[in-house]
């Protein structure tokens, strides 16, 4: 018997108040104290993280998650199985284990900080696989979960695996009631595993409703009429009395854009019916429907299976929306008939189409010049003519041996795409050019070649486009291109290497030579829309020993010319373009070097600086330089040059000489001393051995050495 | 007094030599002065006129502008050096590369552009 029913019996002598007192006190000590040890005594599952912490030590200050086997990794210890045990007594465990490794581990607190559930969702359901839920996530969280369940599935007996066992529950129940003790409570790594129906059979189909309609509602074919060919949904339905071949028609989502509405096929036991279901709706007269009957079978063949044939047909192939044969009237013209096809597509040839007549002859039609208003008569068709729009020649693949020689041009060189291209003869150079993409960065458009073939014969005649197109001109001035022709636009080289490596190809009267001191000496490609300045920097422009101011150019095509001398320099200060020549195909470009040998330089270009100086020589001279820079230019005076004579010859209408006191204008910098120097003058820097009182000194010497002599003769 | 008269004849035999050395003859002392500092003369004043007034209308390209200032800079300090002819043959370039005017110059030359050459 229970103490507490002991109590109700009443063999003890007390209050009948003071004992319900009493069984209060104890009913709340018995609901209060499981409950504030709960959380102390919570069992540890696979999923939860525990919250570790050991003041002092990082590594076991943190969360710590229990794995799918029930441990947890500790630092220096390795995995610790602590699934299933209580949390004090888990914690008791994992202090004893740290105990080996770590000091002080009675301060470690242990605690549930979160709690996971790792399920698995298997079978009927769209997305099966493994789960991560919250603690307390139900069977209804992790069907949702595993998006929710599929068609077709057996609610009623949904299976939770758990280790070797199966728990069977009725989900279907749960649906109907809502009641959520149906559910079987979820432990971690359970299975959930919804079946499928048996009704679904052993091939896998779309189980719901809209397919189940889709496909019709007659499983019985003997009670049911079916409809196929061109209807937007063909199946199988069940048959029901009043039913008319338009609402079969209607159930299978009625006629795709294909149907031939004109001759639906109803075929029953007594053999097919044409249905014409346009005139029934023009007209809509019962009497042209057939009725429908049991087993009745309903074809609605494609549009494109008929074959029109008959004695007012015109038939229309090609780059049209919808080829085919059509009727044509009396007075039916070809754009009757082409818009009947839905007019040409994008890829059609609309300047070639032909039409075939019924007598085998060919009439091309140009559908582009009659919409220019070209053309105004518009040819009329008759019955058994055929009109084909062909495709466009650059959408084939290949089709280049489709067109015969008399139709094309070819275009070849430096052109975006260089082809054999179909022609006609009101096109000009300017629309091949355009057509085959237009030049390349390297098409030379100043010398278009044009091979004019006809009667066996072929003549060329160059073309300078980019000249017209630069300045303008007489359209009669644009050659004609006629079919046959072979254009050839060539490359103009941008590299100075490339123009090296072709040379060969490259025409001398195309060509002008760049010599001396330069980067890349060379013949480059030239026309007459390249200046001076363009050849000077396709050669990579002069070297740092180029003499800028004599730059020398040969005019290779003129007779008895003599070469012109560039002042680049003066170019350079002043910017005017008149200093620089306008140079021909064939001329030649000499840039002289500063380090020429004395021979190279001409007398009128130098002064000669001699005597008492570092170096002396010719040395080039212009009027802007004076003396000082010539000086300082031959390494300046000696030790014993005799610097206040200075002797500067003049040679010019008339020929003079001065002497400059180097030493008085050190002293004084006055500029008027310096002596006018120019190009072909003479620099003499004595030395002090003709001083005057070196030579006064030498005179005496030698008068004394005389007297001398003539006092020793007299002695004698 | 034969030694009087033998160290007389010695001494002008020493000194005549010394005499003839300090009048060697070196040339006159150079004048001109330095290029880029113009000091044009009286008679240039009008060729520079010219010559900017050739430059404003387009007549003279800047080029030729720049080389007929550096002739007439040149032509300046020739005069100032002594070399008057070829300072005049400067003004003449340049009077015909201004298209041939008259100009009037120290030696009296002028253009044959205008007038024939006497």
């Amino acid at each position: 018997m229970p103490e507490s029913a002991m109590f109700l019996t009443g063999e003890h002598q007390m209050p009948f108040a003071m004992f319900i007192r009493l069984l209060a006190v104890l009913a709340m000590l018995a609901f209060a104290l499981p409950a504030a040890r709960a959380a102390e005594n919570e069992i540890i599952r696979i999923g939860d993280t525990l919250s570790l912490i050991l003041p002092g030590e990082d590594s076991l200050t943190g969360d710590f998650p229990v794995d799918r086997k029930g441990a947890i990794a500790l630092p220096e210890i390795g995995p610790v199985r602590i699934a299933g045990m209580p949390l004090e007594e888990a914690a008791e465990m994992v202090r004893h284990r740290l105990s080996v490794a770590f000091r002080d581990v009675a301060r470690l607190t242990m605690r549930l900080k979160e709690r996971k559930l790792f399920v698995a969702v298997a079978g009927q359901v769209r997305k099966p696989g493994t789960l991560e839920l919250p603690g307390d996530a139900t069977v209804e969280v992790a069907i949702a979960e595993a998006g929710g369940i599929n068609a077709g599935a057996q609610l009623d007996r949904l299976k939770l695996i758990r280790g070797d066992r199966e728990i069977g529950f009725n989900y279907k129940q749960y649906l109907d009631t809502g009641d959520l003790s149906v559910l079987p409570k979820l432990q971690p790594l359970d299975i959930i595993f919804v079946p499928i129906s048996p009704l679904t059979g052993n091939v896998h189909i779309d189980f719901d409703a809209e397919t189940l309609s889709r496909a019709g509602d007659g499983a019985d074919a003997g009670g049911s009429v079916r409809i196929f060919g061109e209807v937007q949904k063909p199946a199988q339905f069940a048959f029901k009395e009043n039913m008319s071949i338009v609402d079969l028609i209607m159930r299978a989502g009625g006629v795709t854009r294909f149907a031939a509405v004109e001759q639906i096929r109803v075929i029953t036991d007594k053999g097919p019916v044409l249905f014409n279901l346009q005139a029934y709706l023009d007209s809509g007269d019962p009497a042209l429907m057939p009725p429908l009957e049991k087993g009745a079978t309903i074809f609605v063949p494609i549009l494109a299976d008929q074959i029109k044939r008959g004695k007012h047909t015109v038939y229309i192939m090609g780059e049209v929306a919808k080829p085919g044969a059509f009727e044509a009237q009396k007075g039916t013209t070809f754009i009757d008939i082409l818009a009947n096809s839905g007019g040409p597509t994008r890829f059609a040839e609309t300047r070639q189409i032909r039409i075939i007549r019924a007598t085998g002859i060919v009439e091309m039609f140009d559908l582009v010049a009659f919409t220019e208003g070209k053309i105004t008569d518009i040819p009329l068709v008759q019955p058994g003519d055929a009109i084909l729009v062909p495709e466009k020649t650059e959408t084939q693949e290949p089709s280049w041996t489709r067109l015969p020689p008399t139709r094309t041009v070819q275009v070849m060189g430096a052109v975006t795409k260089p082809g054999r291209y179909e022609w006609i003869d009101e096109m000009s150079l300017f629309d091949l050019i355009g057509h085959a993409g237009g030049p390349t960065a390297k098409g030379d458009l100043a010398a278009i070649q044009i091979v004019k073939r006809a009667d066996g014969k072929a003549e060329t005649v160059t073309f300078d486009m980019k000249a017209y197109l630069d300045n303008g001109g007489s359209e009669a001035a644009v050659p004609v291109i006629r079919a046959g022709y072979v254009i050839v636009v060539p490359e103009l080289p941008v590299d100075p290497n490339d123009n090296k490596s072709l040379w060969v190809r490259q025409d001398a009267d195309r060509s002008i030579y760049v010599m001396g001191a330069v980067g890349s000496p060379g013949r480059y490609a030239f026309d007459r829309s390249l200046g001076f300045l363009d050849i000077l920097s396709a050669a990579d422009g002069p070297t740092e020993s180029a003499d800028l101011r004599r730059i020398r150019v040969s005019l290779r095509g003129q007779t008895n010319a003599e070469p012109i001398l560039v002042d680049l320099l003066r170019y350079m200060e002043t910017g005017d373009e008149r200093v620089l020549p306008r140079l021909e195909p064939g001329d030649m470009i000499y840039v002289p070097g500063h380090d020429r040998t004395w021979t190279e330089i001409a007398t009128g270009d130098t002064v000669r600086v001699l005597g008492a100086v570092g170096k002396p020589g010719r040395y080039s001279f212009t009027t802007r330089m004076n003396i000082l820079d010539l000086l300082a230019q031959a390494g300046g005076p000696t030790d014993a040059a005799l610097q206040d004579r200075i002797v500067v010859v003049n040679m010019g209408k008339e020929n003079k000489a001065f002497h400059f006191d180097l030493e008085a204008f050190t002293r004084t910098g006055d500029p008027s001393r310096l002596p006018v120097v120019r190009p072909g003058d003479t620099v003499y820097v004595p030395d002090k051995t003709q001083s005057h009182w070196a030579r006064v000194m030498e005179t005496v010497k030698d008068a004394a050495q005389i007297v001398a002599l003539f006092a020793a003769v007299a002695a004698l | 007094m034969m030694t009087k008269r033998s160290l007389a004849g010695t001494l002008v035999a020493v000194l005549l030599p010394a005499l003839t050395a300090c009048v060697h003859p070196w040339p006159p002392a150079a004048r001109g002065g330095i290029a880029g500092q113009p000091a044009p003369t009286p008679e240039m004043a009008g060729v520079h006129a010219a010559v900017k007034n050739a430059s404003a209308a387009g007549s003279l390209s800047p080029a030729e502008a720049l080389a007929a200032r550096e002739r007439l800079d040149l032509a300046a300090r020739e005069y100032r050096a002594g070399l008057a002819a070829d300072a005049d043959a400067g003004l003449l370039d340049v009077s015909l590369r201004l298209g041939g005017g008259d100009i009037a110059t120290r030696t009296g030359r002028s253009t044959c552009l205008k007038a024939p050459c006497s």
